[in-house]
């Protein structure tokens, strides 16, 4: 069996295949997301009893319901501080949070946000399909300016988050973003990241067609990919105003933050057991 | 702890009682009057090999120690009524996927910011309905520090033992105040001890939220090869999301038989002076010690009063008030809570004697209500 | 679980050749595969059909269980075959592609 024949069946069994045909619309970037994630995961040569998946709620929400590891559906907004818990109390497990923008911005804003300075050794994957996509198409945090949605009739007035910017201001060691037509740097992005430490940030912009194409004139999800294709430009220096995403405009990808050598928040506290104990 | 007499808080007692019982995990955020336990876990967790975390608000507190349950470690948290208002979701998500957690309520005057130092008891009825949807959880609320001590062993037993939340109520006095207890050995604590059941089968063969005889799943652990998979939404045994009316029903209704079939076990009542009484005062926590007075007081006079003071407050251990056909005073620093649920097992009469918060009565008051109701 | 299936009108076709999502060029077809489709974990978003360097996969005819056409491999050698580049296995969000390489 080759190589790639035998990812392919490493993925497979990393699924719950019962539970297919999963419930994400024809066409949403999140399987691809999640396909990407697993192989990642074979190629990383992860034990699967060693990997633990949160997810929140959403769309996004749904991926934990998919992985056959220990896999956890949590509340809306509580996947990275649920994972935080998990991760601290079993430090040498690898934990991913998998969830979607409303869920780790919005609602969990403040959660990232403190668990990104504290640095804590979990991988965020986070799928930004610029919408509310279970609850039928609301704007989000990361709504560019403009876009439609079915609570902004008018054109969003909003700013959307800029999420590599974000997470490389709170100290985060990995920051990198990148959309669902940029399979292989995805997938490499995701093993790179698997091999690092700390609070790890990957941005995968992801296709809604159902709820966001559709009022944004790309309604079909074989447009969404072309319009992913045709904005994007990789730039791993980018500049921060350069990551700002803008309604229908350029898609700066790539990997823009990897250093390593910064303890975790597990590592200083290993330090603080040998002191305690004293 | 080693054993001995020691000179404590009720929010060290807390501490102290946890870590007697096997905690070793506590994520919190500081609130007024609990503070003090994050305070001496912070302290004393790492020298056990624990792990403690100051997390960013309530809601990041209590999700941690749900995530960190399921590794296995008996983790807490603690916080006062404005913190337990914010973890009531995940409350709920701890009941729905039978996470054993134990939660503080250092109880405060209320409603919203109310008086941060001082006592109040209202949110008894927010300890069993606070969380949305039908479910049983398990409340218990001692009225002294060495109580508050042993206590806190029985609510990591109910935790671990029918995987449930416990939520162990205190109160600002009781908090703040300090006392004499002693600790026994911990080889005499670790006797009374109880953990979670662990699956027998090996994975594969296991359905992680299939339930023994008495309708508790034994839990795994992550990193144990269960592959676990845990969800708020309705499941099967398999824990899949099954959004069925069945499964709805299944789930639900064991969720709550677990903890109402195993109610006896559960339920601690303190019963001082009922035997021949006309007149019951129904009162826990601190407020408990002021009508102990008052009913010896009473006593002195002739009145036959007991007092009757709730261990357990949840499940509602309704067949100790049920035992008596008397007269019921509730005493308690609210405008009526435990009040309603005398009043739906008493066979006699029920009054309320409230408190709005901010002190606990004092036992001439509650004399006075005493002779008011009994003429 | 896995079907052969024939591919459906050229009309439909047409409107995939419109879309140009190939990544690469296609490069020497050194590997030769086939590729197996899990028929009803398909939704029919056909990014499979639109990311194929060579262009061999098509619309089929068939209609699954929640009413999609899967895609069909319809190779046209020496020139048109499928290269065991497993794209369409990356790019497929519903795991339903399964690539096997031919020795
Ligand atoms: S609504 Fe949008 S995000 Fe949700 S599954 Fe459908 S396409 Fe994906
Ligand atoms: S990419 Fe997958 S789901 Fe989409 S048409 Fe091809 S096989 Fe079907
Ligand atoms: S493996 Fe490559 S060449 Fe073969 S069908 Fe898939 S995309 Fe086309």
């Amino acid at each position: 069996m080759s190589m790639m024949e035998d990812i392919r069946l490493k993925v497979e069994s990393l699924l719950r295949t019962e539970r297919l045909p999963h419930v994400w619309c024809s066409g949403c970037g999140i399987g691809i997301t999640l396909n990407a994630f697993l192989r990642a995961v074979v190629r990383a040569n992860i034990d699967p009893n060693q990997l633990a998946v949160v997810s929140g709620i959403g769309c996004t929400g749904r991926a934990a319901g998919y992985v056959n590891v220990d896999s956890f559906h949590t509340t809306h907004g509580r996947a990275i501080p649920f994972a935080v818990g998990l991760k601290f109390a079993r430090p040498d497990m690898h934990v991913v949070v998998f969830s979607g923008d409303g869920d780790l911005f919005a609602i969990g804003g403040n959660h990232f946000v403190n668990a990104a300075r504290r640095n804590h050794d979990i991988l965020v994957i986070a799928v930004n399909n610029f919408i509310y996509g279970m609850t039928g198409g609301q704007h989000g945090p990361t709504t560019p300016t403009g876009a439609f949605t079915t609570t902004t009739p008018y054109g969003n007035p909003d700013r959307p988050f800029n999420i590599p910017h974000l997470a490389i201001s709170l100290g985060a060691p990995y920051a990198a973003r990148w959309t669902t037509h940029h399979l292989m740097q995805l997938q490499n992005s995701i093993y790179t990241a698997l091999h690092r430490k700390g609070f790890r940030v990957i941005e995968v912009i992801s296709q809604c067609p159902t709820v966001y194409g559709r009022r944004n004139s790309m309604r079909d999800p074989l447009t969404m990919m072309e319009y992913f294709k045709k904005n994007s430009i990789i730039k791993h220096d980018a500049t921060f105003e350069e990551m700002e995403l803008t309604y229908n405009g350029k898609i700066v990808v790539g990997v823009f933050r990897d250093v390593q050598g910064i303890p975790t928040y597990e590592e200083r506290y290993e330090d603080i057991i040998r002191r305690a104990k004293k | 702890m080693n054993a001995g007499r020691y000179f404590w808080s009720g929010d060290i007692a807390a501490a102290e009682g946890a870590i007697a019982a096997g905690c070793r995990f506590y994520a919190g955020y500081p609130i007024t009057p609990s503070s003090e336990i994050a305070e001496r876990m912070a302290l004393r967790l790492p020298q056990v090999g624990g792990r403690f975390i100051e997390m960013e608000d309530e809601i990041g507190s209590i999700a941690a120690i749900i995530g960190a349950s399921w590794t296995g470690v008996k983790a807490m948290t603690a916080t006062a009524g404005p913190g337990i208002s914010l973890m009531n979701e995940n409350i709920g998500l701890a009941v729905m996927t039978e996470v054993p957690i134990v939660i503080v309520n250092a109880m405060r005057g209320a409603p919203s910011t109310g008086l941060p130092t001082l006592i109040g008891q209202g949110d008894i009825m927010q300890a069993k309905w606070g969380s949305h949807g039908s479910y049983e959880i398990i409340s218990i609320y001692p009225s002294n520090v060495q109580e508050t001590f042993d206590l806190m062993i029985d609510a990591f037993n109910y935790a671990e033992r029918y995987r449930v939340p416990v939520i162990f109520l205190l109160d600002a006095l009781l908090a703040h105040m300090y006392e004499k207890l002693d600790v026994p050995p911990q080889e005499e604590i670790d006797k009374r001890v109880i953990n979670r059941k662990k699956p027998t089968k090996p994975p594969g063969e296991t359905l992680i939220y299939q339930p023994d005889e008495d309708l508790v799943p034994p839990m795994p652990a992550v990193g144990e090869g269960y592959k676990i998979h845990a969800t708020g939404l309705t499941h099967n045994e398999k824990g899949h999301p099954e959004l069925t009316v069945d499964a709805q029903e299944k789930l639900v209704k064991r969720l709550n038989d677990k903890i109402r079939k195993h109610a006896r076990e559960i339920w601690k009542v303190e019963e001082y002076l009922t035997d021949d009484a006309k007149l019951i005062v129904f009162a826990a926590g601190s407020e408990a010690r002021a009508v102990r007075t008052a009913v010896d007081m009473a006593r002195k006079e002739g009145l036959k009063v007991g007092l009757m003071r709730p261990i357990t407050v949840w499940p509602f251990p309704h067949e100790y008030v049920e035992k008596y056909a008397v007269d019921y005073l509730v005493s308690e620093i609210n405008y009526g809570q435990m009040y309603h649920m005398v009043r739906e097992y008493a066979s006699g009469r029920v009054e309320l004697f409230p408190g709005m918060g901010g002190e606990i009565h004092t036992p001439q008051q509650v004399l006075r209500a005493i002779r008011r109701m009994i003429e | 679980m896995f079907f052969i299936m024939r591919p459906i009108s050229p009309a439909r076709n047409n409107t995939m050749e419109d879309v140009k999502l190939t990544q690469k060029k296609p490069p020497a077809p050194k590997k030769r595969g086939t590729i197996r489709v899990i028929v009803d974990r398909c939704k029919g978003c056909w990014y499979c059909i639109a990311y194929c360097p060579t262009k061999v996969l098509q619309v089929s005819e068939t209609l699954n269980e929640k009413g999609y056409h899967p895609p069909v491999l319809v190779e046209n050698p020496p020139e048109k075959v499928c290269i065991a580049c497993h794209m369409c296995e990356m790019v497929c969000p519903d795991f339903a592609i399964i690539v096997e390489e031919l020795k």
